[in-house]
């Protein structure tokens, strides 16, 4: 039997703050997750497909959202941290948002004043791009990175100094200008004028 | 190669999760600290004898005892507040006290070193009894991975990564469950800051 702990520590070091989720089971957890924010007729549950994970599911009303976040427990850091999604976007028309990452906020995690960190596909674009918040302004860098409804793999690296975005091992963009000043939380948000759909099935946060 | 049972625990997200049994007594408090680096609390308060504790059980007979006293592994990484006025018992233990059957280390502000801990008297009442080892590390307030592992003929404790004090006598005998609590006779307040817990079975 293999110690968990010494696969992602090396020896002798104390771990920082980790969290792993897999949204598998019944229900989703609802000690770990709260949905402060589904309008809209908007609905975030368990996917019964599989891979499927968790599935956020737009209510077909404009401006309909569904959100996860942690009620505003804010135990990661703006100075180092990092964000790993595993996610499926169903849409990559002009109506939709989805996005993944930290932010301070549980509730329209996206937008002035929050402190924020996070990867989108938003309305209008058909690449990525990575949007961050400083708890005055909000702005955003758009990437050559293609959105598709696979599944990939999306990171936030935080260093105090900037955020790197990475898509499926491969650095998109880094942004360094109205980046976070204060701790947030992860955060899965849809908004969206149609029934769209984004499933993540693995989410990780660490403090670095 | 059949896993056996094996627990994470990350402590982060909007509450403590429900399969925890959080308690708190005279003042004390637990729950989710809201920022980073701090994972869960258990709080004692200026109350004299008031404390705090989680463990897998709310009530005598503690059946939630997955855990084997031969052959198993805790590890945890906490944050002590007071290196002056506190004490806590981590580790595993048949019950939710920590001197009948169990492996535990303390932070004891009225002890030198962090120790190891090992007693071997079931809930039906057999009397081993315990002791302590000491370790090389002065009580502090640092943020430390602690790992305890209990064997067939042993108890080892390691403090990040350096193994500091093994036991070989009231070792424990039965089925064990978590079981961490901050609790002082004083009337001063602590707290223990937990950001990470894993127990398996060998």
């Amino acid at each position: 039997m293999t110690d968990f702990y010494d696969l992602l520590n090396p020896h002798g070091t104390v771990a920082e703050q980790r969290m792993v989720e897999y949204f598998t089971g019944s229900h989703i957890d609802n000690s770990r997750w709260v949905t402060n924010q589904l309008t809209g007729g908007s609905t975030a549950t368990m996917s019964t497909s599989i891979d499927g994970g968790v599935i956020l599911t737009g209510g077909g009303t404009t401006n309909a959202k569904a959100t996860l976040g942690f009620n505003n427990v804010k135990q990661y850091t703006h100075t180092g941290s990092v964000f790993i999604g595993v996610y499926k976007f169903s849409a990559t028309q002009a109506s939709t948002i989805q996005t993944l990452g930290l932010s301070s906020a549980d509730s329209n995690p996206r937008s002035a004043p929050q402190n924020a960190a996070l990867f989108s596909c938003s309305t209008g674009a058909t690449s990525y791009y990575v949007e961050s918040g400083d708890g005055l302004n909000f702005a955003s860098t758009s990437t050559s990175a293609q959105v598709d409804t696979n599944y990939h793999t999306g990171k936030l690296a935080l260093d105090g100094a900037g955020i790197d975005f990475s898509i499926d091992g491969v650095l998109a963009v880094r942004r360094t200008d109205t980046i976070p000043t204060a701790p947030m939380q992860p955060v899965i948000h849809l908004n969206s004028d149609i029934a769209a759909t984004m499933n993540v099935n693995y989410c990780e946060v660490y403090n670095t | 190669m059949v896993m056996n049972q094996h627990y994470v625990e990350w402590f982060s997200g909007k509450e403590l999760p429900s399969y925890l049994f959080a308690e708190s007594w005279g003042g004390g408090s637990y729950g989710m600290a809201p920022y980073p680096h701090n994972g869960m609390w258990l709080s004692k308060s200026t109350t004299n004898g008031s404390g705090a504790a989680i463990s897998f059980g709310a009530t005598t007979p503690y059946t939630r005892r997955p855990f084997s006293c031969t052959a198993s592994v805790f590890h945890i990484v906490v944050k002590p507040s007071n290196p002056v006025n506190s004490r806590a018992y981590i580790g595993l233990s048949d019950s939710k006290g920590s001197i009948t059957n169990s492996i535990h280390f303390t932070h004891d502000t009225t002890k030198t070193t962090y120790e190891l801990g090992t007693f071997g008297q079931t809930q039906s009442g057999s009397t081993a009894g315990g002791a302590y080892t000491v370790s090389s590390l002065p009580i502090d307030n640092v943020r430390h991975h602690h790992r305890l592992e209990s064997k067939s003929a042993s108890a080892e404790y390691e403090i990040d990564g350096v193994l500091e004090a093994i036991r070989t006598e009231t070792l424990p005998k039965g089925a064990m469950m978590p079981h961490i609590e901050n609790y002082a006779v004083n009337t001063e307040e602590s707290t223990y800051n937990i950001t990470y817990l894993e127990i398996y079975n060998t």
